[in-house]
Parts: C-alpha cells; structure tokens; sequence
C-alpha cells in the first residue's frame, strides 16, 4: 500500500501524436480504475495541456519535447505535463471567463472543468509544468489498481 | 476525421466523422469557411458521428457562427452526442448556438 506507479510518455511537438495520447490516457484512466466519464475527462484535459503547450509555449513549432508523467497513487491520479518552452508568470494562464468573449482561455476552463487540481508552475531551467489531479473517489478509488 | 459537404437548395449540411482536435480541426475550418464564403443561407454542421471534440473543435464553431452571422446567415449545429455536449456545456455555449437533434431537423429549423 502507498507504492505510486507511473508511467512517461515522451512525444513532440506535433498535433498528429494527440490522438496517440488520448488513446494511451484512456487506458490509464481504466487502469485507474476511472469511472468511463472520468476517463473521458482525463483524456479532455490531458489532450488540451498538450494543444496548449504545443500553441502557446511552442508557438506551433514542430519537434520540441513535451513529456507527460503520470503517476497513480493510492488516493489520485496525477499528471505532471513538462515543456521546454516559454516561462510565463502562472497566474497569468486564466481559464475563460463567462464575460470574455475571447476563446483562447477555453482549453484552460476544460481542464478546470475535467480536473481536481490545475496547477502551473515554473520549471527547472526552461519550461513550465502543469501538474493536472484527480481525486479517486468512492468506487473509483476501491477499484483503483485492479489486478489484471 | 473525414467532412463531406452536402448542398441542398439554400443550404449545406457539412458531415464531420470520427475526432476533432487541433491537428483535424484545420479541415473542419476549411469546409465552414467554404460554405460561409459561399453565403450559404442556412449551415448545419452534423456531429452526430463525432465521438471527441476538444477546444479548437469548439473555436472553429464559434468562428463559423461568427461568420454566418456576418452576412446573416444560419450556422446550426446538430446530433451532438454525449461527450459533444458535454464539452459545449463546460465551455458555456450551449445557448450561444442553435442545436438540433439531427441534421434533418436542422436543416428545417424544428426543434422538438
């Protein structure tokens, strides 16, 4: 009990490889023991923090690195999303508000919807990491880490 | 994902199949911004064979809309399935667009 297993997922910088993750995060999220909903919710949240590193700190470039770590502990699920890219103050990435009429704070208002905890924060040396929760509750958490 | 783009007389009903995200989402734009150029009248964008949508998906509909609404056309959504909707309900937008149930009903502006 308490071990945390995890799993990295290295990929670059290019759209064509989302549909590769979404697939690889629906299968954590049933390892997980994740309700289907919730399995979809991670896979939304997950597949917007690459489209916005991919966007916003990799200003579209093609072939930078983005790892995706994921790590299942007794009582969550987390993923820590790490890019090489553009340092930004983290209370400057705002989900969109109702009064907005701009769409590009959406991706962040999904993960804020799909996820426990959204949380930025600068990296070491270059980049920023996000680091996306998600509390496993009730039956979720009973069935976590289902023998195979 | 694969768009197909039916024309009726006043209308047209672009098809989307299988998921939207950032790297698809290009093709969906280019087909709305088609018809939008076009002036069609009345645009219904059939989801009903969508199974994902992230939010670049949404941005293209809205910019659709955006663009309907420029010439004073119609921009309708239609056969928005469970994990569709849900992504519209999160972003706040599911009032901003005319959904219907199927294409059909879009297309003859019935909702039920």
């Amino acid at each position: 009990m308490g071990e945390v297993e995890s799993l990295e997922i290295r990929l670059t910088s290019d759209p064509r490889w989302l549909q590769v993750v979404r697939a690889a995060v629906g299968q954590v999220g049933q390892l997980a023991g994740l309700t289907p909903q919730a399995a979809d919710h991670l896979k939304l949240a997950v597949d917007e923090a690459c489209a916005n590193i991919i966007r916003h700190a990799y200003e579209g470039q093609r072939g930078r690195p983005i790892v995706a770590t994921f790590s299942l502990h007794p009582d969550r699920l987390e993923v820590c999303l790490r890019d090489f890219g553009k340092k930004v103050p983290p209370d400057s990435i705002r989900p969109l508000t109702l009064d907005s009429s701009r769409v590009g704070g959406l991706g962040v208002r999904l993960m804020h919807e799909c996820m426990d905890e959204v949380v930025y924060e600068p990296a070491d040396g270059e980049g920023m990491v996000l680091r996306l929760v998600k509390y496993l509750r009730g039956a979720e958490a009973a069935s976590g880490n289902p023998d195979p | 994902m694969e768009i197909q783009i039916r024309n009726h007389q006043s209308a047209a009903v672009i098809e989307v199949r299988g998921e939207v995200d950032l790297y698809s989402s290009p093709r969906m734009r280019e087909a709305i911004v088609e018809t939008a150029s076009a002036r069609t009248p009345t645009v219904v964008v059939d989801l009903s064979c969508v199974e994902y949508m992230d939010s670049s998906g949404v941005a293209t509909l809205v910019e659709g809309l955006q663009l309907s609404r420029g010439y004073g056309g119609a921009f309708r959504l239609a056969g928005l399935g469970g994990a569709v909707r849900e992504v519209f309900k999160f972003a706040k937008l599911e009032k901003v667009f005319e959904i219907y149930e199927d294409a059909n009903l879009a297309l003859a502006g019935q909702k039920r």
